[in-house]
């Protein structure tokens, strides 16, 4: 049985339990202070902005390639500089509650999510998983995930530092799960308007432009 | 009268004729060689029948010592007396290692024993191994003799200086351009084979140069030591612990005891592929490592290039601390 430790005090936490043993926190702790709405959650968020347009680019192909590789999964990295009062855990524990991932797969659950919070100005990083993910990826595995991040966080190396957190996290993934040949099945639209409801083709608005356009079309057409 | 004086003349002078005749024979005997003799006197040897001089025994070389070589007279071959097969049974494997051997004893027992001591006192100076075998003058070794077989009993004998070195002497008493060497392959492979005949010729030689024998034999001993053990300083023959890699191998791998009755085609082809066995072996066996090799990068390269997804289980977990997809736990460091 994996033993779960509390974002706000570190206590281990017993199954099922509703509010911790130790210091009495639970969910509603963290709705009084960030909400209970839901909120949009990017692949990769640096609202720390400590990334070059090369490097964010280059960190979104990483993590479209995870995701491709495992499409239950989402994975969300998010730079951003906390207050004093939030903890890194307690943030990640309300994202994952309350974040919707940007994808288009309707069939991925937060279940499945896990979120790599970088704190550049408190110099603290921290990774949280869904319920899907805790046996697979155990706190003691994410620990050691982390320490093997701190080198090239600590040199400012936030690429390489994800990128290795990246790989790991899929070397251990990938030896639980099951291997399986992706099938793409697309079947043509049974009609001509529901294809044209599902080609993208938005229809303008009738605007001023459009009305001389069209009486100028008539008069050529009386000409001939 | 006249007649008669002519006839009394001619009886004086056959008279006289006849008595000085007389007197000649007794100054000047002639030789009474007996017609055997003549006939046991093949100057193109004889004591062995035709057969291969190099390579057909498997660990001797045949030098031939008779000069001049000639081919062999046929009546007269037909006429010498073959050694038995006991002979070969009996001298094959010695108990002990007795570098002369008489089986028909032609040689008187003194005779023999400084035979003996001059062939022992050569073992003990030079590395190569000498054994003399005797016989007769009207003997001739037999069509199918094994003459390997008895070199390799003394070559493998404890008193070899040298493993590898021996020489085998056929030797007829009496009719030393008749003899016959036979040299080991460590030998004839260091030497070459024109030194080696030319080894033979002088020793004959020296031999010839007496009438006696017994004192031809010992002639022919005394030369061939000399000789031999200039041939060793010459050619640096090697010992038992410098033999060659190839030489050793040679060596090793001579048979101790050639049985040319069972030696089939199939043994033939046997012992010439038997070299080569490990060598087809060992490549046989880098091509399957190389093989595997490659189709495991293959596989590697495929299951690579192959667009393929992981599907994770899905556990019923209880929720905790109130959260719908996630109860709290994670993990934070600070760097």
């Amino acid at each position: 049985m994996q033993v779960m430790n509390c974002p706000h005090c570190n206590h281990h936490l017993a199954a099922a339990c509703q509010r911790c043993d130790a210091c009495g926190f639970e969910m509603a702790w963290l709705l009084d202070v960030l909400g209970d709405g839901v909120v949009k959650m990017e692949k990769l968020s640096d609202r720390a902005h400590c990334l070059r347009l090369a490097d964010s680019q280059r960190l979104l192909q990483q993590i479209e390639q995870f995701q491709a590789h495992f499409p239950q999964v989402f994975i969300a990295v998010y730079f951003a500089v906390l207050p004093q009062t939030l903890s890194p855990n307690e943030l990640t524990f309300w994202l994952l509650n309350h974040a919707a991932f940007d994808s288009e797969d309707a069939e991925r659950q937060n279940e499945f999510a896990m979120i790599l919070l970088v704190d550049p100005v408190a110099k603290a990083v921290a990774l949280n998983v869904g319920y899907a993910l805790e046996r697979l990826l155990p706190d003691s595995f994410l620990q050691s995930v982390l320490r093997g991040m701190r080198t090239p966080l600590w040199h400012a190396e936030y690429i390489e530092g994800v990128e290795d957190a990246l790989q790991k996290l899929a070397a251990r993934l990938r030896g639980s799960a099951r291997r399986v040949e992706p099938t793409q099945e697309i079947s043509p639209p049974e009609s001509a308007g529901e294809f044209m409801r599902q080609a993208g083709f938005d229809p303008l608005k009738r605007t001023h432009v459009m009305e001389e356009l069209q009486r100028d079309l008539n008069e050529q057409t009386n000409r001939w | 009268m006249q007649h008669l004086c002519t006839v009394l003349y001619l009886a004086v002078f056959v008279a006289s004729v006849a008595l000085h005749a007389q007197e000649g024979e007794d100054v000047l005997a002639l030789p009474d060689w007996e017609q055997q003799e003549v006939h046991l006197s093949p100057l193109g040897g004889g004591l062995l029948p035709q057969r291969p001089a190099e390579g057909s025994g498997a660990g001797f070389g045949n030098i031939p010592g008779n000069i001049p070589v000639a081919p062999p007279v046929a009546e007269v071959v037909d006429r010498l007396e073959e050694v038995g097969r006991g002979f070969f049974d009996a001298h094959g494997a010695p108990t002990a290692f007795t570098p002369l051997l008489d089986p028909g004893a032609v040689l008187p027992e003194k005779d023999q024993e400084r035979i003996r001591r001059m062939l022992l006192n050569h073992g003990l100076t030079a590395r190569v191994s000498l054994r003399l075998i005797l016989l007769s003058g009207q003997q001739r070794l037999p069509e199918h003799a094994d003459l390997d077989h008895l070199g390799i009993a003394s070559q493998e004998h404890e008193h070899d200086g040298a493993a590898g070195l021996s020489c085998l002497i056929v030797y007829p008493l009496g009719e030393p351009w008749r003899v016959r060497m036979f040299m080991s392959r460590a030998i004839t492979q260091a030497a070459p084979a024109q030194d080696l005949a030319g080894l033979a010729q002088g020793c004959i030689k020296e031999a010839l140069k007496t009438n006696q024998p017994t004192e031809q034999l010992e002639e022919f001993i005394h030369q061939l030591n000399i000789k031999l053990t200039w041939l060793e300083r010459s050619y640096a023959l090697p010992s038992s612990n410098e033999l060659t890699p190839e030489t050793a191998e040679l060596v090793a791998n001579t048979p101790t005891h050639v049985d040319r009755a069972a030696d089939t085609v199939m043994e033939q082809v046997w012992r010439m592929i038997q070299p080569w066995l490990w060598k087809a072996g060992a490549a046989a066996l880098a091509l399957c490592v190389l093989w595997l090799a490659v189709r495991s990068v293959r596989s590697r390269l495929r299951r690579r290039t192959r667009v393929s997804v992981w599907i994770l289980p899905d556990p019923h977990i209880q929720p905790r601390l109130g959260g719908k997809y996630c109860g709290g736990g994670g993990v934070s460091v600070r760097y």
